[in-house]
């Protein structure tokens, strides 16, 4: 698929995505597959309402005590053996594990799949000082062979079929173009398994990092983040400030609803908790143990409290494949490393709403989103936010002297719409109006696409048919309807 | 200042910048979970057949013994079937002297032996039955490569370890935290090409418990 790696071609983005067949159905099979599982899958838990509940009301209290409970993960994972770095932003994150990287004379390392790696660009960070990093994801290694970026959070090859993975993998390891999925999942474990057993650092992302012992957990379904954890001497977990939990035992909630949000399971096949490094020699875990605490943007969504709501997310994907946007365009068409509604919300707030400004218009409202979240983030509230944002042009480079006298022109007519409703003679009158005036645009009771004489005349109306339909003026309103019914039984008051 | 104190500060800051949530969003206040979770009261032995089952859904195998002996005879039997010739085992007490007659045995095995046996054998602490998940503790067993790089693992795991939820055993494991504790529910799984499940694609294909009453 052709697509534009910018959060600003949106419009042009989506209306390639819609005429890419293969992209279509690829969509409908993720729709339809993940939506039936999520739905089996929440029925299982006695008291999923509450769970949500008490999911979100754990992340309130981690955001509304941050700075407390990110120092008490630090010095409780340094307790442990861990080493904590500390990171303002991506630039900062990247240089930090590449310097940690040559530190060690590593060449090459293995990566498991991460959302926030994505988002600092590390591979390429790596790429350009010589360090060969190797995606060992099964979907992150078809993505990265393909020169590609990750199309949905939880599986990142979506957009790609069989057929187009078997020819890729026909032309990048020389395996048969008719090879079928088990083939093809067993040339990745072999050829993978090869960068395990020569990897000196193995490199992860953080699903949740426990404040009060420092310990970090790791869920997944293919082994390659053991492996990535456990082979290579070092560890380093490069993890976003937001990821932490208060207490150990609150790992019982997330790990209810992300597996079941995310793919319908009911749990991921492992889940890997780490704390610390090895204590004795007879101890198992790394030798050593980075942690790279990312803020990149993350501590400006605190300040208000419906940006913050962001920060409670816990990458599960239930957005995406709920979403009537998303299904339809994909994740490409965002054009970001954070695709579908919760993408809408993040990427302005992570590189500003000048670099996305039309993503926050990518929905209609329509709530799903908000139903399934499992942490209960009232999306659609973060997009109208956003949106408000953009048009009150308190984003820089937003507002420009068009922008102003446009929206003063907006204030206007809409004063003046709201006139024709406040009494019953007017509302009477320009609906009569309104009637004749239609009939040079109306069809079948629609107003289609309004062009020439008639936008010009009206402008607003020109804007609102060019992408949907009004509905017409009915030939007689209900308040005549009811006159004539009345007048034909004889007029009894 | 450090990065760490500038990041503190960044954090403070912009949290006095805002109301704080839960002004704005009352219902939201912090809620214990779960009156209407307690389970139904289990007994060991129905905890160890909803155990089977969970684990069987996702693709485990589980065969039962009555006694240590058995088991070891029991995994004899499986291995052979499918023609294993060496395997790595962990340190675990349980597994102390195990042998298996014409199956190379490997106690401390190196990288190069894990990447070459036909399975790997070691214990579980502790299983949840809700969801058919084994447990692996490292402070009683170096675990982590043993069950993952051979194509096979076996687990070995005593009906008293059986706790039939997720919340008791996070309560259970926050008494001592191990450096690393490891979750296992079925085979490597992957679901990335077009959404088809395919089996072992990077850690076991095959996962085998042995379940001591």
């Amino acid at each position: 698929m052709m697509h534009s790696q910018t959060a600003n071609n949106f419009d042009k983005n989506a209306r390639a995505a819609i005429a890419d067949p293969v992209l279509q159905g690829a969509l409908q099979n993720l729709a339809t597959t993940f939506g039936t599982r999520r739905q089996a899958a929440i029925t299982t838990v006695p008291d999923w309402e509450g769970s949500r509940e008490a999911a979100r009301s754990i992340k309130a209290e981690v955001l509304q005590n941050l700075d407390k409970y990110l120092e008490a993960f630090a010095d409780n994972a340094e307790r442990n053996g861990a080493k904590i770095h500390w990171a303002h932003d991506a630039k900062e994150a990247c240089s930090i594990v590449s310097g940690l990287v040559k530190e060690r004379g590593a060449e090459m390392v293995v990566k498991s799949k991460s959302m926030l790696t994505e988002e600092i660009h590390l591979n390429a960070t790596l790429e350009a000082e010589g360090i060969d990093s190797v995606e060992t994801d099964l979907g992150e290694w078809i993505i990265q062979l393909a020169g590609e970026t990750p199309s949905h959070i939880v599986v990142p090859a979506i957009h790609k079929t069989k057929t187009q993975i078997a020819e890729l993998f026909a032309e990048k390891v020389g395996t048969d173009r008719r090879a079928d999925v088990d083939e093809l999942t067993a040339t990745a474990r072999r050829i993978l398994r090869q960068k395990f057993a020569e990897a000196a650092v193995g490199i992860s992302g953080v699903n949740f990092g426990i404040a009060e012992t420092g310990s970090i957990l790791i869920l997944e379904n293919e082994g390659n983040i053991r492996l990535t954890t456990s082979l290579p001497k070092t560890h380093i977990a490069v993890m976003g400030i937001e990821k932490l939990l208060p207490r150990f035992t609150d790992l019982a909630v997330f790990l209810e609803l992300l597996p079941r949000s995310g793919t319908g399971q009911r749990l991921t096949a492992y889940q890997s908790i780490i704390t610390g490094t090895k204590r004795t020699q007879n101890d198992e875990g790394p030798e050593e143990l980075h942690i790279v605490l990312v803020d990149n943007g993350r501590s400006k969504m605190l300040a208000h409290p419906v940006t913050r709501q962001s920060l409670a997310c816990i990458r599960c994907g239930a957005c995406l494949n709920a979403c009537p946007v998303y299904r339809s365009v994909g994740g490409h068409a965002y054009g970001a490393v954070y695709p579908g509604p919760i993408g809408a919300v993040i990427t302005p707030q992570l590189e500003g709403l000048a670099k996305a400004k039309q993503l926050p218009y990518a929905s209609s409202l329509c709530g799903a989103c908000r139903e399934v979240c499992p942490v209960k983030i009232d999306i659609p509230e973060l997009l109208l936010h956003l949106r408000a944002e953009i048009t009150e042009g308190a984003a820089n480079g937003v507002a420009t002297k068009e922008k102003v006298a446009r929206r003063r022109g907006e204030s206007l007519a809409f004063r003046l719409y709201s006139s024709m409703w406040k009494t019953p003679a007017r509302y009477g009158f320009f609906q009569t109006i309104a009637r004749t005036a239609q009939r040079l645009v109306a069809r079948d009771g629609r107003v289609g696409k309004v062009s020439g004489f008639a936008a010009a005349a009206a402008p607003p109306l020109g804007a609102w048919t060019a992408w949907r339909d009004a509905p017409a003026v009915a030939p007689e309103s209900f308040r005549d309807l009811w006159k004539r019914d009345l007048k034909s039984r004889g007029g009894a008051q | 200042m450090t990065t760490r104190a500038l990041m503190i500060e960044s954090i403070r800051s912009s949290l006095a910048k805002s109301v704080p949530f839960e002004h704005l969003y009352p219902h939201l206040q912090p809620s214990p979970r779960g009156e209407n979770r307690s389970l139904p009261a289990y007994s060991q032995s129905d905890l160890a057949d909803r155990f089977s089952a969970e684990l069987s859904l996702v693709g485990g195998e589980v065969y039962r013994a009555v006694s240590e002996e058995q088991a070891v005879e029991k995994i004899k039997e499986i291995l052979a079937n499918t023609g294993v010739k060496r395997i790595a085992i962990s340190d675990a007490e349980l597994l102390h002297d195990f042998s298996l007659g014409d199956i190379e045995v490997i106690a401390e095995p190196s990288r190069e032996d894990l990447l070459s046996v036909d399975a790997g054998v070691s214990t579980a602490q502790l299983a949840i039955a809700e969801t058919g998940t084994l447990v692996l503790r490292s402070s009683s067993e170096r675990h982590r490569l043993v069950s993952l790089v051979p194509p096979v693992h076996v687990c070995v795991l005593k009906v008293g370890d059986v706790r039939p939820s997720m919340d008791v055993v996070l309560e259970e494991l926050s008494n001592q935290i191990d450096p690393a504790i490891t979750f296992i529910t079925g085979p490597s799984r992957t679901s990335d090409i077009e959404l088809t499940l395919a089996i072992g694609v990077h850690g076991p294909k095959r996962l085998i418990v042995v379940l001591i009453d």
